[in-house]
């Protein structure tokens, strides 16, 4: 972030921005802009609590401030509220499974697999070779989570998600039970003690390459790079329940930015958000930041980030939608169980409809 | 009759002359403190340093006044002042978020009364969670009354390096609650950690468990990390209770010919009963607000299955999220009912503790 500011500041010498953050940066970054005060620009969550920021009256509308016209328009949705615009996109991140291609020629495993089936015998043959087919950590479960909507996702395509988060169709139909109960039959890959491991050792495991693969966003591979700089990593997408259907990525906003409605220096603030939502800032960002861009015309030089941007689907990440936001909740508190035999795969199945019924009423109770 | 006169006289003086100015300035620090907590609430900053500036004024007044017949006065203001501010505002406060519908994000708006408190009182989660809080209190108060007591007993015979051995087994309690944590789940990671690999390579992999991911195994591994960060204070505590104990009370009842069973039983434990009121006390309080040690090492999910979670953990991710990568609704009204329904159950459990257990302190 500090090359992309110097970027900015060639061209804009006279504004100063100071790019700071911390382990509990939305926490303290709340606190401030509940009491009033807080810094002029801020990296924002996503929607649905973007709106809620913006209800509450914390970020200054950009509608006439800043230039959208290079946006693409899964970024103009992502920001915009009731028709207003309340923060800058500054970039995407997109999730599937990333793998070391080394392993996968050492197991055989020619092409990368596309449905359940082929991923099922790619583990196979990865067990052959003693190592970890897949790294997985059920006990906060963040991957349990991201596993879940990707093969998930495949199932429901786009038309299939918007229905779920409608409450049109049932995450307990059987095709989506499946996909727990897909997950729960794949345990025997998981490394030893999954249900146990945090999401740190899985990442580790996975680094370190005693895991072959795992489920990971496009932010993920610099942290992977860090911890083995020898890694020769590969990504693919979800695979697809079966041939009917299509592998496919989720996809959520990396980065907004905001600004501050009581900021001290609104008009530098927003000359920055602006400038990010050009093709001069989506490519500092992109080159730098390593986000995936969200400016037409902004294009990323690493090959893996170009495929990951030419997915079959695309499904948004289901907490930035929400009625579907507290999925993830159920799975870190609940999601072990299936693992242990302790719940049926249309137990959890009910729990995570349930999250979803509530969201749902709660929306209703509102308006 | 002079001396009835000096005290009519004296009587007829008056009294003081800066009373008035006392009543004064007593009505403007506390009309000041309280537009001072009315400003904390609507308003912000400069208005709230305004408002602090000149309850500075009207206390430093009262403290100037007072100085002569009440001197403490003005030693118990600025603590009073800060107590009441950072302490028992934010504890009436809390009470009026949880009657909201809030996210934390802006200001409460939607009010809905006593429904975050049913939420609470019908939740599993709850409940589930206030067990293992009451699990844990009487695990470590079994804990500490044998072998912290022990522990004293032994180092109050003074052996040999008794100093040593006090050092050293105090000394898990001044680490870092989260330092501790770290460390514990390195020791129980279940991949990359350091009893498996010690286990597997003694040749006992029979004992090898998934120690941070069984469901009887981790909490039991909690209560045990939490006692060992604990039991410095019951030890230390009980060893000066013993050594309050008058020896020749024990040599009296030896001549009389008990035993040392007797001894302990009828002269030693009956007088360590301040010790142990305030021990339990503590370790109530401490065992229900217990976070640090969980959240570092089971997660902020009370994983597995919940089977550690406590009333903290519960808290924090419905106040704050998951604190993982995954984003979920917050729900901080909610969350700081939870700690109201905590604070009132704490405040009526302790308070029976120490009426019912001051009972049974002997004076010497």
């Amino acid at each position: 972030m500090t090359t992309v500011v110097a970027t900015f500041q060639e061209k804009y010498p006279n504004i100063t921005i100071n790019a700071t953050g911390s382990a509990q940066y939305q926490n303290q970054l709340q606190t401030a802009l509940n009491a009033g005060t807080g810094p002029d620009l801020f990296q924002t969550p996503s929607r649905p609590q973007l709106d809620v920021m913006a209800t509450a009256g914390q970020l200054l509308e950009l509608n006439q401030r800043v230039d959208q016209s290079a946006w693409t328009d899964v970024a103009k949705e992502a920001v915009t509220v009731k028709g207003k615009v309340w923060g800058v996109p500054g970039g995407k991140y997109t999730v599937g499974i990333a793998y070391h291609i080394d392993l996968f020629d050492k197991a055989g495993i020619t092409s990368e697999p596309k449905t359940w089936a082929e991923l099922t015998d790619a583990f196979t043959k990865l067990k052959a070779i003693n190592v970890i087919p897949y790294s997985i950590a059920a006990k906060d479960g963040s991957l349990t989570f991201f596993n879940y909507i990707g093969l998930a996702s495949s199932v429901l395509a786009l038309d299939g998600f918007d229905q779920v988060v409608l409450g049109k169709k049932k995450l307990t139909d059987p095709e989506l039970v499946a996909v727990i109960q897909q997950m729960v039959d794949w345990a025997k890959f998981y490394e030893p003690n999954f249900v146990g491991t945090v999401y740190q050792e899985s990442k580790a495991l996975f680094a370190t390459g005693k895991a072959a693969a795992m489920d990971a966003g496009s932010s993920d591979y610099n942290g992977y790079h860090q911890i083995n700089p020898n890694a020769k990593l590969g990504f693919m997408y979800w695979p697809a329940s079966d041939a009917q259907h299509k592998p496919c990525t989720n996809t959520g906003m990396e980065f907004i930015v905001g600004v501050n409605a009581k900021a001290k220096y609104p008009d530098q603030g927003t000359t920055f958000a602006g400038w990010l939502g050009t093709p001069a800032g989506g490519q500092a960002m992109t080159d730098n930041v390593k986000d995936l861009p969200v400016i037409n015309g902004v294009k990323s030089k690493d090959p893996l980030q170009q495929k990951m941007l030419d997915t079959p689907l695309d499904v948004p990440v289901w907490y930035e939608r929400f009625s579907t936001e507290n999925i993830g909740k159920v799975w870190t508190e609940q999601g072990q169980a299936p693992f242990e035999g302790k719940m049926k795969a249309a137990d959890l199945a009910t729990l995570l409809q349930k999250s979803i019924d509530d969201q749902l009423a709660l929306a209703a109770k509102q308006q | 009759m002079a001396q009835q006169v000096i005290t009519a006289g004296s009587r007829r003086a008056g009294r003081p002359a800066e009373e008035p100015l006392v009543w004064l300035f007593g009505f403007l620090s506390v009309a000041s403190f309280l537009v001072l907590l009315v400003s904390v609430v609507i308003s912000g900053p400069p208005v709230t340093w305004i408002a602090t500036g000149i309850y500075a004024l009207c206390a430093t007044g009262l403290a100037v006044t007072t100085a002569r017949r009440w001197p403490f006065v003005t030693f118990l203001l600025p603590g009073l002042s800060f107590y009441l501010l950072f302490v028992v505002f934010p504890t009436i406060e809390a009470f009026r978020v949880s009657l909201y519908q809030w996210s934390g994000i802006g200001e409460p708006t939607d009010f809905i009364g006593l429904q975050n408190f049913k939420d609470v009182l019908t939740s599993h989660t709850f409940y589930n969670a206030a067990w293992h809080n009451l699990v844990l209190f009487a695990a470590i108060f079994i804990l500490q009354n044998t072998v912290g007591l022990a522990l004293a007993a032994l180092l109050h015979g003074r052996p040999r390096l008794h100093e040593v051995y006090r050092a050293a087994i105090f000394l898990p309690g001044i680490i870092s609650l989260v330092a501790t944590g770290l460390i514990w789940q390195v020791i129980f990671g279940s991949n990359i950690g350091l009893l498996t690999p010690l286990l597997q390579g003694l040749h006992l992999d029979f004992l090898v468990r998934d120690w941070l991911g069984d469901d009887f195994l981790t909490f039991w591994l909690l209560v045990l990390v939490q006692f060992w960060q604990w039991m410095g204070l019951p030890m230390i505590i009980y060893l000066a209770g013993l050594q309050n104990v008058s020896e020749e009370l024990l040599a009296a009842a030896r001549i009389d010919g008990a035993n040392e069973i007797q001894v302990f039983r009828h002269i030693t434990f009956p007088l360590l009963a301040p010790a142990f009121t305030v021990m339990t006390g503590l370790c109530f309080i401490v065992m229900f607000k217990v976070f640090d040690i969980p959240f570092v090492m089971a997660g902020n999910s009370g994983s597995p299955d919940g089977t550690t979670d406590v009333l903290s953990l519960v808290i924090y991710r419905d106040a704050f999220g998951l604190g993982t990568t995954v984003q979920t609704s917050l729900q901080q009204g909610y969350a700081v009912a939870i700690g109201v329904v905590m604070f009132v159950a704490i405040l009526a459990a302790t308070t029976v503790q120490l009426v019912f257990l001051r009972r049974r302190e002997v004076d010497l």
